[in-house]
């Protein structure tokens, strides 16, 4: 015969209680509780407890179905319009979004061409150049010499220096 | 109406109908199922007006995960799992509160009989004796872990088998066992060591 013990006892015997243990199972568990009777105590102290159990959710007072299904309804309205809000405003949200960047596009952009047209191009490009106005070398006793080629309208520097050092342009 | 007896008011139909819309349909469904719902709530959170509260939200939430129940099991096998695991997430929470003293100690579910404390007025040594076991059994009720209170609860109260316990609670039935087992146990010592 397999081996039974009282911890095996009880487990079998949570089971039984249950219905979920096999008839052969079943059949070994009695024999065994017959020959120790205190464990089949327990039995009762676990049928206490489930009684005891439903007694506690039987005794407090709940709803009634028809007013838990007012209230779900209520809430399910609620949840649905919420939501609808939301999809609403989101959308709202979207379309002022791309109306206001493309209200600042076109008011950047028409800006930028009056500007233009008012100044030209041309004092556009003046304004952007960078002006020389002298220019510092470390090299003894050289001199430099800055002026704006007409034709190409670019600065040309000279450096001169004496004989003994050469020449240096660019 | 029991599981049973709910599922031949043509559950099936009900629940077609509510995907598509049927707000009314899914008032019959919440209806037939009010009771177990509720009943497996009160028995894990233990507060009536918290669990009606939290079976509201149950309600509203499965109204809107219709589309998620796919048909491979029964409905209320998957109404209590969301039931379930809504009164699981509720007392976590309510734990994280009162660990963080955010929250006064929870008082049990009192039944109207029950509001007036037995010190105040003389009541019959039995109804006394009475209060007193059911206040023992709440203290060591609270003291159980979720898990093991939502088995027990599915069991004792709701009389569902070790297999539908499982596939609410998403474990094995092995694991059902082991939990029913332990609540019983530690049910016991509790109660014991009151008595003594």
């Amino acid at each position: 015969m397999a081996f039974m013990n009282h911890k095996k006892a009880e487990r079998w015997m949570s089971r039984a209680m249950d219905g979920e243990l096999s008839p052969r199972r079943a059949a070994r568990l009695d024999a065994y509780l017959k020959a120790h009777p205190h464990v089949a105590e327990q039995r009762d102290a676990w049928k206490q407890s489930g009684d005891l159990l439903r007694a506690h959710c039987a005794a407090t007072p709940a709803q009634t179905p028809e007013a838990a299904w007012n209230d779900v309804r209520r809430a399910i309205r609620v949840a649905s319009s919420d939501v609808r809000e939301k999809q609403a405003l989101n959308g709202r949200m979207v379309w002022a979004s791309s109306l206001a960047a493309l209200l600042l596009l076109v008011a950047g952009t028409w800006f930028t061409l009056r500007y233009i047209a008012d100044q030209g191009f041309e004092a556009v490009a003046e304004a952007h150049r960078t002006e020389v106005e002298f220019v510092e070398t470390d090299l003894p006793d050289a001199m430099s010499m800055v002026y704006e080629d007409a034709e190409t309208g670019l600065t040309v520097i000279w450096v001169l220096v004496t004989e003994e050092q050469g020449h240096a342009g660019s | 109406m029991n599981s049973r007896e709910s599922e031949s008011f043509d559950a099936a139909d009900a629940v077609r109908r509510a995907r598509a819309g049927d707000v009314d349909a899914f008032g019959l469904l919440m209806k037939a199922y009010h009771d177990k719902v509720y009943g497996i709530l009160i028995g894990m959170i233990r507060h009536a007006d918290d669990a009606r509260d939290v079976s509201q939200q149950v309600w509203v939430k499965v109204w809107n995960k219709l589309d998620s129940f796919k048909g491979d099991a029964d409905f209320y096998t998957w109404l209590y799992r969301v039931a379930s695991f809504a009164a699981l997430d509720f007392i976590r929470k309510r734990n994280r509160k009162q660990e963080s003293g955010l929250l006064e100690e929870i008082e049990p579910a009192r039944s109207p009989d029950s509001e007036t404390a037995p010190s105040v007025v003389s009541r019959p040594d039995k109804e006394l004796e009475q209060a007193e076991v059911q206040a023992a059994f709440n203290a060591a009720l609270d003291l159980l872990s979720p898990e093991h209170r939502l088995a027990l609860t599915l069991r004792e109260v709701e009389g569902m088998a070790y297999d539908e316990i499982a596939r609410v609670m998403k474990c094995r039935k092995g694991t059902v066992m082991s939990r029913i087992f332990y609540a019983r146990k530690h049910m016991q010592e509790h109660l014991r060591e009151w008595h003594s």
